[in-house]
């Protein structure tokens, strides 16, 4: 039994040799320039990004340390000139879901399917809000933005990010999650709608919760 | 005054009222996010002169966009984790 799963070892082994050996054409000087030039830079946004998953410092350095070893593992499969941030931040987002959140303290998985054809339906109607002071606005609850986002469930709170404090176009997130361009449009939609649910019961709250 | 703050988070962000049509809202948020084409975005801002719910929605929307991209707090990355990175690479 023992040998047997010596030798299954020893043949995966060999197929992990082989395969690199056929892919390598990058000599190691050149791998490590990319990554520096490359890859190191990006590391503070790496960093947040896995910070704002996983709200843990010890999770955010293990998940962007993994992050990295696979990028310099994969570098081959990355093309040069196209765009490293996204795809760091793909590899990332799919080692969180490997590794961290089939254990986690997590919130479920939404069913968006249900919430994505609800939202695509015809017959959906947008409430609009009135009477609009910005500035006030900005001033006031910045913390709660903030609050907001960290209280939504994970897919929500990692497509605003994406989104809104990283920059990333819809097509690039689209790759980043493996998800449908409507998709991407859909649950942004949603996510902002929700942080805006967020909003208005802090609002409310504070109406009473609030000493002068 | 908490009375008055109230009222004007609930203006703001609470009250329901007024509806537009749906490829508004879609439109809203391409322009916002930059991913509009020339037309639709030239469409969309002479729409929001004459629509004040689409008007206001565009300005709420956008404002928590720009709040989150300014107050969200940036953490610093932990002076170990480079050398840790480049330790393991060279293992």
């Amino acid at each position: 039994m023992n040998s047997l799963k010596g030798a299954k070892l020893i043949i995966i082994l060999y197929k992990g040799t082989t395969l690199e050996n056929n892919k390598s054409e990058l000599d190691k000087a050149t791998k490590d320039t990319l990554f520096e030039k490359e890859f190191m830079p990006l590391i503070g946004p790496l960093y947040n990004f896995a910070y704002r998953l996983t709200f843990d410092e010890d999770d955010a350095n293990d998940l962007v340390q993994e992050t990295y070893l696979k990028a310099y593992r994969f570098i081959e499969s990355y093309e040069k000139g196209t765009n490293a941030k996204a795809w760091l931040f793909r590899i990332l987002k799919n080692s969180f879901i490997n590794e961290y959140r089939k254990n986690a303290k997590l919130p479920g998985k939404v069913d968006y399917q249900e919430v994505e054809s609800y939202y695509n339906s015809d017959d959906v109607d947008e409430p609009i809000t009135t009477d609009l002071r910005v500035d006030a606005f900005k001033d006031m609850i910045g913390d709660e933005v903030a609050n907001a986002l960290n209280a939504l469930d994970v897919d929500f709170r990692t497509i605003i990010i994406l989104c809104d404090l990283e920059g990333f176009t819809y097509e690039e997130m689209a790759k980043i999650l493996d998800i449908p361009i409507g998709t991407v449009r859909s649950r942004l939609h949603r996510a902002r709608n929700l942080m805006k649910d967020k909003l208005r019961e802090y609002a409310k709250n504070m109406g009473y919760g609030k000493k002068e | 005054m908490k009375e008055a703050i109230t009222n004007l988070f609930l203006k703001i962000l609470g009250k329901k009222q007024g509806y537009c049509c749906k490829d508004c809202v879609k439109n809203l948020y391409s322009v916002m996010d930059g991913e509009a084409t020339k037309d639709q975005e030239e469409y969309f801002r002479s729409h929001i002169n004459e629509c004040s719910p689409c008007f206001n929605r565009y300005e709420i929307d956008k404002s928590v966009k720009e709040v989150l991209k300014l107050k969200v707090e940036h953490k610093e990355v932990p002076s170990n984790l480079i050398a840790s990175i480049k330790n393991k690479l060279n293992q």
